[in-house]
């Protein structure tokens, strides 16, 4: 064995030199990668880390660390088995770029007893501080099993991460999309609103690649969920590489190993599985429930299978990853009679929904320095009579149609000791068609045959028939993403450097083809008789009918409907420095220049967006042990558009609003809207943006546990909107009385005004972690958040007259949210869960009938409240929410390992436990039916799923 | 180094707070809030209310047409436009309201001189910039704020000034002035509710009172309610509409309402905008709400018992079995065991005349809305019988008094006439069509018999009242 001299340095009382002679032991030639430490991370951090400090006792009080020691770490996520890195002058040491997994530890120098860590929990996006303490002595390995804390102490970033196994012992439905809500500071559903912002912001990240949708943002397509290795999501104080003004979630995907693993799953969720709770329409959930309803519940089956398969195709070189998914939906409505269009008795009715995913990964390490891992996604999604709607006839129905694919190449290269490549491409494409359910004599859609709408007795709601309203809506979106980084880490005197910069770019593109069916959409305002659209007699039923000039038929043939096209260019660049001024204090000042380029149908460019995003995060180790970390952020991000954005500098499909006179017996015209010259661009915008300023402390209460404790502040500015430019109404607000340009059109322009913005303020504490055989995620949030925009190009700004009553309380500003999720672990194979959510009630805001249009959209108070007894009395405005909402879901899940000798384990989960069914929409509408539930909490129901794993 | 563990993240979130620490508070008064217009959906009808149909008097069109009349006095026979209110009751006409003393006095309407322009010295609207898209009010000028209760020695227990139960049209004007002191840190417009007006006059809202030799900020001379019960006020004809009631500028639907099919009415480019086809009514504020008003220009009042105890009596705390026990002088009766007396102030009458051939007598049902119809189908007398020969008229009626007039008043006593039995000088040169006797009010009057003063059981006719204003012409 070779002997070298090692070098001490003093880790706190500065340097000391101490020359001994010690065997190595460490046999760095026969090692497959040796890397040395520097700083790595993917865009979207699919990978994480793992550092610390070698040292030993040299004093009664202090400890010294061991230069040029080799250091080894091994898992079975780690392609390749095993690397080694030599500590550095102070000790020192770090991996970087390391799969998501448990990874054990080793430490032999001759002259001390060897150290084996065990279950070190490497996170994507994380450090796994691992200090190694050496004791002079020639003993058997010494075996520590390792705590695995929380806290982070290089980022600042409020993050939540989500292996498998925490969310295999979670009650919470197997979607992808609903792990967000798991996070403190984010709203319910599946695309919640976080920290103020809008639902659209949130992102989804897979293995780094954004495949969010480019018109929604919410996630463009699904994919397994048992292909998820771990969930991150990133909720605030994001570092520059990120640009987002919502939530990030990046899930990081199994990639196989160097055995052969099969995890699959079949789902049940049967109709028995439901509670027959049925309520009284428009009642109050404490006396609304019926007790003597002896109708057999609403038919309701959810079944899914799944199948993962991993492997290796060359070991440690080569390895594959591939699944397969599918689920089928039923459900049923009972629809009332309609005596007036030939129904005389209840109907049941009956919506399917089927979904494929699948998925094909592999990963290669193609040369010791370079990795490259290619993955591939397909999703498909039929729903038939996707309305189920009680106020359709059969022929309003409406079908869905969609599907995607994306594909995602990711290449890791340590170019030398210091320097690291790595880099992201990708496209995504989407594909969705929705359109009427009836179908022609040749099967296809009818696209010929307009809708009505007769309204009902109580004159706000309505039934359509004839056929679907809603027209049709072809849609295609692409998106080519290309992200280079490139990382730089050095060591110095003030610290070290890890330095990262690249560039962001991003095409997409959008194109649509829309149309109503018939090309009118009838509607009779006036209870009573349907309208014959044939017969004239009946017109003055038929009060009211939209015309869509592109979509009315031709020669028997369906119109064309209105097709239109936009593109958007992303480019970002961004440079930040995560600076350890020392191992107890680190600073990431960053920033990034951001630019959107935007272009309509025709080419022509629209506008340009751009906008800077000056970064900086501060972490301070109070105690210098990793225990107690106090954070302060801020940063600015920048939306600068998307293909979405530019197709609302597109001319939309041209209507034109009819009314009928009865003195002149004639449809006369309201208004026109849409078509050439009807949709502008507002020839200056600034790029909507987030100012965030955020501060934090956490700490480590128990073992494995940590308590924290964030205080944010965000503001939304220079928010899209769509204005209405031509209208001029009466000084109410209630009608329109003339027009700036004499015609009777609409004339809106798509614009980002100083006025347009959303505040939030937000307190959170939260408790993480695993103490002992408990997994815990809990937090409690205090939130502010207040407004004027509910999403872009929302109502704001079409008439001037309510501006004044648009801010207010956002219809996303829970008050109070309260969360968690706590399991417990028996080591007989129970494991027991349980899920609680408490929250406030949602803002609602009270709105009136508009009588230019019939339609609901005049205000008579701010947002987020109704008016009191006296109508025309601010000072008895008040508050207008839902009931406070209260959910307990439970999970057990059972291993038989032990009773049949194969890995299979049984999961029941229950849902809303306490069967409450608190309303979750009302009618806002005044008139008779305000107040009115509309919707409830899903109703006590419960899911089964057996999984088998090799 | 750092040595506190809290001192660099402490240097940060100081250094983010000083901006704002740095912020100066301005030396101006902060504007009330725009809150946005009326509801104007529990107005009486009869007052302008909602401006859609079928609640409006005209079920088709939701404006406000101005009827013609014919003035009579000084000025002879001529066509007048005016705008007919509906019916009032007599307790309406109570300004005193001495007949429930527990009820509140007329409302108050304060008038603001001497403001500076430019609401919160930023924003400075004006005729020449308004826009009607978005600029709801003009800057240059502040609208008078309605009261609603906030000074109690003012209207005691004030009711809702736009319910209809309690809702009065004639207010009592309080001049208010803006002194140096607030003039140049506060706008136009800047006041929109009573309670923001009194405290920066001084008012307390906790002790209810003015502060001694105040109010200093603003001239605020508010009449004691013997003011006003001795009529030594000024009493304005307001009656509040909605704010988007369209008054049109002639009675033809096509030419001044914009909601009529065809229509070729002209917006307003500015408030009152001469070249507008119609006009929105004048504004107002009300707790900071947008409200609508048409000024009917000055009330005249009386306090001559006589002519008040044509309108109403209230009874006195006393009781008696006789006229002769109750207070001649201040013309008291005795009636159902007490003394009544006369209403202390009430608004001088005028009269409009109207044939009964034309406006049938009112009933019980239709008090609030006597004269329903602003026009009249008149046959042809050549072919009576024949529709297509008949036109329609403006109905006949006459006011003994028009603006300008010494006995000129926007509320008038309804009176009907047999146009059979009269006969007058004036005739129009071109009615050769059904010829109706265009008489004046002075001749109507030298011809009792053509009175109608009975209805068809021989009994007595009740008064009517009828809000009639010709409305006042400003800006």
């Amino acid at each position: 064995m070779a002997r070298r001299k090692l070098t001490l340095f003093s880790s706190r009382w500065g340097r000391s030199s101490i020359h001994v002679s010690l065997p190595l032991v460490a046999t760095l030639g026969s090692l497959p990668i040796v890397l040395a430490a520097q700083e790595a991370w993917a865009i979207g951090e699919v990978t994480g880390r793992m550092g610390g400090v070698v040292q030993i006792q040299t004093g009664s009080k202090s400890k010294d660390g061991l230069a040029g020691v080799p250091v080894t770490i091994k898992s079975k996520a780690l392609l390749g088995g095993k690397r080694t890195v030599m500590t550095q002058e102070d000790g020192s040491y770090r991996f970087d770029s390391l799969p998501p997994g448990v990874y054990t530890l080793t430490v032999r120098v001759e002259g001390f007893v060897p150290i084996e860590q065990r279950n070190i929990i490497v996170l994507a996006g994380q450090l796994a501080a691992a200090d190694v303490d050496l004791e002079v002595g020639q003993e058997t390995t010494k075996i520590v099993e390792k705590r695995n804390p929380v806290l982070n102490p290089e980022s600042a970033v409020t993050t939540t991460v989500l292996d498998n196994t925490k969310v295999q012992r979670t009650p919470v439905f197997r979607q992808v999309q609903a792990m967000a809500q798991l996070a403190p500071g984010v709203g319910p559903g599946n695309s919640p609103s976080v920290r103020g912002g809008l639902s659209r912001y949130t992102r989804y990240l897979v293995d780094g690649l954004d495949t969010s949708d480019i018109v929604t943002g919410g996630i463009s397509s699904p994919m397994n969920f048992d292909a998820v290795e771990q969930f991150s999501l990133f909720s605030g104080a994001m570092d520059a590489e990120y640009n987002s003004l919502g939530l990030v979630q990046n899930m990081v995907t199994r990639s196989g190993g160097n055995k052969f693993t099969l995890d699959a799953s079949f789902t049940l969720q049967p109709t028995a599985f439901n509670s027959n709770i049925r309520y009284g329409a428009q009642l109050p959930q404490q006396n609304g429930t019926l007790l003597y309803d002896d109708r057999p519940p609403a038919v309701r089956d959810f079944y899914s299978v799944n199948a993962n398969i991993g492997g290796p195709i060359v070991k440690d070189r080569l390895w594959f990853f591939t699944s397969f998914q599918f689920n089928y939906n039923r459900a049923m409505a009972t629809i009332p009679p309609f005596p007036w269009y030939g129904t005389t008795e209840d109907t049941d009715r009956y919506r399917y929904t089927y979904t494929y995913l699948g998925r094909a990964k592999l990963t290669w390490q193609a040369t010791a320095a370079t990795r490259i891992s290619l993955s591939f996604n397909i999703d498909r999604n039929q729903i038939q009579n996707s309305l189920l709607s009680t106020t359709v006839t059969e022929d309003a129905e409406r079908m869905i149609d969609r599907g995607g694919e994306w594909l995602v190449l990711l290449v890791d290269s340590a170019l030398s000791s210091k320097w690291l490549f790595q880099m992201q491409a990708g496209f995504t494409t989407k594909r969705s068609l929705e359109d009427t359910q009836k179908k022609t004599e040749d099967g296809l859609p009818d696209r010929i045959t307009a809708s009505r709408t007769l309204r009902t007795a109580d004159q706000f709601n309505g039934v359509t028939y004839g056929n679907s309203s809603g027209g049709w809506n072809d849609e295609t979106k692409y998106r080519i993403q290309v992200d280079p980084t490139i990382m730089y880490s050095t060591t110095g005197k003030s610290g070290t450097h890890n330095i990262k910069g690249g560039v962001q770019f991003a095409y997409m593109r959008y194109s649509h083809n829309v149309g109503i069916a018939g090309g009118l959409r009838w509607t009779d305002n006036i209870p009573g008789t349907p309208c014959n659209p044939a017969d004239p007699a009946t017109h003055a039923s038929c009060n009211q009918v939209t015309e869509y000039p592109q979509s009315l038929p031709q020669g028997g043939k369906a119109g064309e409907g209105w097709t239109t096209t936009a593109e958007a260019y992303n480019l970002g660049f961004f440079l930040q420095d995560r600076w350890t001024i020392k191992r107890f204090l680190t600073v990431v000042p960053g920033m990034r220049f951001d630019t959107g380029l935007l272009y309509d149908f025709e080419g022509k460019r629209l506008g340009t967006l751009f906008g800077y995003g000056p970064r900086l995060s501060l972490v301070y180790d109070v105690f210098h042990n990793r225990s107690t970390l106090l954070s302060a952020h801020y940063g600015r991000h920048n939306d600068v558009g998307n293909a979405y954005i530019a197709d609302q500098g597109n001319p939309f499909q041209a209507s034109t609003l009819k009314r009928w006179d009865t003195a002149g017996k004639t449809f006369n015209i309201q208004n026109s809207s849409g078509g050439a010259g009807g949709q502008l661009f507002a020839e200056s915008v600034k790029p909507p943006s987030l100012d965030e300023v955020g501060v934090g402390i956490r700490r480590e209460v128990i073992a494995e546990t940590v308590l924290g404790i964030d205080y944010t502040y965000r503001l939304y500015d220079n928010l899209w909107v769509n204005e209405e430019i031509n209208q001029i109404w009466d000084p109410a607000g209630n009608r329109v009385i003339g027009y700036r340009d004499g015609m009777r059109r609409r004339i809106f322009e798509a614009g980002t005004p100083d006025d347009a913005q959303r505040t939030y303020h937000g307190l959170d504490f939260w408790l993480q972690g695993n103490p002992g055989n408990f997994g815990i995620i809990a937090s409690y949030t205090l939130a502010f958040s207040e407004g004027n925009v509910s999403d872009y190009f929302s109502a704001y700004r079409q008439n001037p007259r309510m501006n004044a009553f648009y801010y207010g309380a956002l219809s996303d500003n829970y008050r109070h949210t309260l969360k968690g999720a706590i399991d417990y672990s028996f080591s007989f194979g129970l494991n027991v869960s349980a899920r609680i959510q408490y929250r406030t009630g949602a803002p609602q805001w009270r709105v009136f009938q508009s009588p230019e249009d019939n339609g609901f959209s005049l205000y008579r108070s701010p947002r987020g409240t109704n008016i009191g007894a006296r109508a025309n009395d601010p000072t008895v405005w008040s508050e207008f929410k839902l009931p406070d909402q209260f959910t307990l879901d439970l999970q057990g899940s059972f291993s038989l390992e032990k009773l049949t000798g194969q890995r299979i384990d049984l999961m029941v989960m229950i849902y809303n436990v306490l069967g409450g069914g608190t309303p979750t929409s009302i009618d806002s509408r005044t008139g008779n039916t305000f107040g009115a539930i509309t919707g409830r909490l899903d109703n006590l129901n419960a899911q089964v799923i057996l999984r088998y794993r090799i | 180094m750092l040595r506190a563990p809290l001192g660099l993240p402490g240097l940060l979130l100081l250094s983010a707070s000083l901006p704002a620490a740095l912020l100066g508070c301005s030396d101006l008064i902060a504007p009330d809030p725009y809150q946005g217009t009326i509801d104007s959906s529990g107005f009486d009808t009869a007052f302008g209310g909602p401006a859609k149909p079928p609640s409006w008097p005209n079920s088709v069109f939701p404006c406000l047409a101005p009827r013609r009349g014919l003035g009579g006095g000084t000025n002879g026979i001529d066509g007048q436009t005016w705008w007919y209110m509906g019916g009032l009751s007599a307790s309406q006409l109570d300004l005193s309201n001495a007949a429930d003393p527990s009820k509140a006095l007329p409302p108050s309407v304060y008038q603001v001189t001497g403001c500076d322009g430019g609401e919160g010295k930023a924003d400075a609207i004006s005729r020449s910039n308004y826009d009607a898209r978005v600029h709801n009010y003009l800057t240059d000028r502040q609208y008078p704020v309605v009261s609603y209760g906030s000074f109690p020695a003012q209207v005691g227990a004030a009711g809702e000034p736009t319910n209809v139960a309690s809702y009065r049209p004639f207010h009592v004007v309080v001049p208010v002035a803006l002194r140096d002191s607030v003039r140049s840190r506060m706008g136009c417009n800047d006041i929109k509710s009573e309670r923001s007006l009194l405290e920066r006059a001084g008012w307390s809202r906790e002790t209810k009172t003015f502060p001694e030799n105040a109010p200093y900020n603003l001239d605020l001379r508010i009449p004691s309610r013997d003011d006003i019960r001795a009529g030594r006020v000024t009493f304005r004809d307001w009656p509040m509409v909605s704010v988007a009631t369209v008054l049109m500028k002639t009675p033809v639907a096509n030419e001044s309402c914009p909601f009529q099919s065809g229509s070729m009415a002209q917006y307003p480019k500015f408030p009152g905008d001469p070249n507008a086809s119609f006009q929105f009514p004048q504004q107002h504020w009300l707790r900071g709400l947008l409200g609508g008003y048409i000024d009917g220009g000055d009330l005249p009042t009386t306090t001559d018992p006589a002519a008040c105890a044509d309108i109403l009596r209230y009874p006195t705390g006393k009781s008696c079995m006789m006229t002769s026990e109750c207070n001649a002088a201040a013309n008291e009766i005795c009636s159902s065991g007490r003394c009544q007396a006369p209403i202390p102030v009430c608004p001088q009458l005028n009269e409009l005349f109207v044939d009964i051939g034309e406006v049938p007598l009112p009933t019980s049902a239709t008090l609030s809305n006597p004269i329903p119809n602003a026009t009249v189908s008149l046959p042809d007398p050549t072919a009576p019988m024949d529709p297509k020969k008949a036109r329609t008229a403006d109905i006949l009626a006459i006011f003994s008094a028009v603006p300008s007039d010494p006995s000129y008043s926007p509320v008038c006593r309804l009176r009907f006439f047999d146009k059979k039995k009269v006969t007058c000088a004036a005739s129009e040169p071109s009615d050769l069509v059904a010829p109706r006797p265009l008489c004046s009010a002075a001749e109507l009057k030298a011809q009792p018999d053509a009175l109608i003063t009975k209805d068809s059981m021989g009994r007595p006719l009740p008064t009517y009242y009828v809000h009639c204003l010709f409305q006042k012409k400003t800006q």
